[in-house]
């Protein structure tokens, strides 16, 4: 062990991702320097029926991601992530299994509809035989990658990754662990599920270029374009990091509860502003300190007001100057994944210097007065990024992410 | 360390109501959710706590409700029995109510229960095992005590939850780490404990 950094810095040292705009770091690095649109009509099942079609599914070489008939998708996607991971970062190689541990975010189970229809007969938990649990691909995963220090399956939604990622975070500066996979994986691009939130009213009904549909903080925003995708993320501390292995700094966590209704947030954001300030205060930093906040930013109309109610609360008297940045124009609402797959986005800001123009937002909505990157790419230091992002029920959470100078 | 343990047997009445201040939150309600809300109602009236504290909980694999899965599907075959994807949009989601997805997301329990107790801290819906629940509430939290809970819903309907208020002490001192175990069980240890 090398005696280099703080014992308490965790670090952020190897990155694998299955994402509607690409298949790999590289790829999405690319992506996301070319604004590559991942939103789309969905392909992965005949959705030319269905009363909204709008998704974005993970793609490879810029074509859909195509599976057997019957597959759960997010258990293929979080592979394809964690062999990525293992692959390019063999450095977990050195931990024995039982220091190892995988925290990871994930949505609804899997179920098989041909096989629920086809062979169930409505008895209770009849359904077992045609359904995958996600605690069980998490179990499946950590077995076969040789992770047996412990896992955690966190299921708090749209917060679930971050939730994942923060309790690695934490268990890794308080040195409980040397060493966490975590981030998150989900689909809910299958008949059932995709239909599920459609009945919630929470989908998009844009008319327009469906590589437009999800439009964070514009005036014509008309709802979520929910998704899929995968990311797996080695943290650790930086004492343990090779020499240049760290991509960023990990630098606070929080978590805050709303308690205001199921259905909405809170359009004062109270306790998303709270965990802001919990995690700056976790990282050691004054809100002086933030260089541009990458935000939620689901595309839906109450969603944005709270964001920027948020931003009020969080950065009084600053909050129209900072610069705001969400990637779900790109890629859409990753529910379980949405966090981990948008670090990548973080790892893009904080290595080029640049933020990039949030993708399908084109016309500012003056009830929003957020300096929203839009058009061309902004250039800046970039130093500390905080990182939003909120879960229906009404779960926040907070990330400070900063440059690793090791 | 305090714990609040429930059971209800299949087809039990659960008495969330007595502990909502607003009755219409019960509508969103599974059997779990309603369970988890008495044992909450029931711990904090046994340990009033700070609305700020740490909440933990791991939602069970479900193994009873269904909620409307079967009839959708049996609304949803086409003339060979198989799915089709023009009688599920045709007659098996209709049959499928809104408040159906507030049941089936897994963090909805924890959710429900912030709203019905006004909990605003720190917190984690975790999934099924027990050394997930234990791990967030050794490395999870910045300050102790801690809430940590958890519920199941069995195969004949018999629902079981509980939440306890505990120390960092309490948290190492159960014996699960790395169980497989559902989370239910650790709640179940701590009343056994009390």
């Amino acid at each position: 062990m090398s005696n280099r950094g703080s014992s308490s810095t965790v670090v952020i040292t190897g990155m694998g991702i299955a994402s509607p705009v690409g298949t790999g770091m590289d790829e999405v690095m690319s992506a996301i320097e070319l604004g590559t649109r991942g939103t789309g009509i969905i392909e992965g099942f005949d959705s030319s029926r269905y009363p909204a079609r709008l998704g974005a599914e993970v793609r490879k070489a810029g074509k859909v991601v195509r599976l057997n008939a019957g597959a759960d998708r997010k258990a293929e996607f979080i592979r394809m992530a964690m062999e990525e991971l293992f692959a390019r970062y063999p450095g977990i190689g050195k931990y024995a299994p039982g220091d190892r541990y995988m925290f990871m975010g994930t949505g609804i189970d899997y179920f098989d509809l041909n096989g629920l229809a086809g062979e169930w007969d409505g008895a209770p938990g009849g359904w077992e035989a045609h359904c995958r649990r996600s605690c069980e691909v998490v179990a499946g995963l950590a077995e076969e990658f040789g992770i047996s220090g412990g896992i955690s399956v966190n299921v708090s939604a749209c917060v679930a990754s971050a939730q994942s990622i923060g309790l690695a975070f934490r268990m890794l500066r308080s040195e409980g662990g040397r060493i966490a996979v975590t981030g998150g994986f989900d689909s809910m691009l299958n008949p059932l599920h995709y239909m599920g939130f459609y009945k919630l009213g929470a989908l998009a009904d844009w008319k327009g270029d469906p590589g437009g549909a999800c439009r964070s903080f514009d005036r014509k925003r008309s709802g979520l374009v929910i998704g899929e995708g995968a990311m797996a993320c080695m943290m650790q501390r930086l004492d343990e990091a090779g020499p240049g292995e760290a991509m960023m700094e990990l630098a606070g966590y929080a978590s805050t509860m709303d308690a205001y209704l199921v259905t909405d947030p809170d359009p004062e954001a109270r306790a998303l502003a709270e965990s802001a300030v919990l995690a700056m205060e976790d990282a050691g930093i004054s809100p002086a300190d933030v260089d541009c906040v990458h935000l939620h930013g689901t595309g839906t109309v109450k969603n944005a007001y709270a964001e920027s109610r948020a931003m009020e609360r969080i950065f009084p008297g600053r909050w129209k100057d900072i610069p705001v940045y969400s990637m779900k124009g790109q890629v859409g609402h990753l529910i379980g994944a949405c966090t981990a797959v948008e670090l990548s986005a973080v790892k893009y800001c904080l290595d080029r210097q640049e933020i990039p123009a949030v993708v399908a937002d084109d016309e500012p909505d003056p009830d929003i007065p957020l300096r929203v990157v839009r058009g061309t790419p902004l250039r800046m230091p970039i130093r500390t990024i905080l990182k939003l992002n909120a879960a229906f029920g009404g779960q926040n959470t907070a990330m400070i992410l900063r440059r690793s100078d090791a | 360390m305090i714990a609040a343990f429930d059971s209800f047997a299949p087809g039990e009445q659960i008495p969330a109501r007595d502990y909502l201040k607003d009755r219409k939150l019960e509508k969103y309600f599974s059997r779990e959710t309603a369970s988890a809300v008495v044992s909450m109602g029931r711990l904090r009236e046994r340990a009033p706590f700070d609305g700020r504290m740490p909440v933990y909980y791991a939602t069970g694999i479900g193994k009873f409700e269904d909620f409307n899965l079967a009839e959708m599907m049996g609304e949803s075959r086409g003339p060979d029995g198989r799915f089709s994807p023009e009688a599920f949009l045709s007659r098996g989601i209709i049959n499928v109510s809104p408040l159906t997805q507030f049941k089936i997301l897994s963090n909805m329990p924890l959710c429900l229960v912030s709203i019905a107790f006004g909990l605003r801290g720190d917190n984690a819906a975790v999934y099924s095992y027990a050394d997930g629940l234990m791990l967030q509430a050794l490395y999870g939290p910045n300050e102790y005590p801690v809430v940590v809970g958890a519920g199941k819903v069995y195969a004949d309907g018999r629902v079981e939850s509980g939440f306890a208020l505990v120390s960092r002490d309490d948290v190492e001192a159960a014996p699960f780490r790395g169980s497989r175990d559902e989370a239910i069980e650790i709640i179940r240890y701590w009343a056994g404990k009390q």
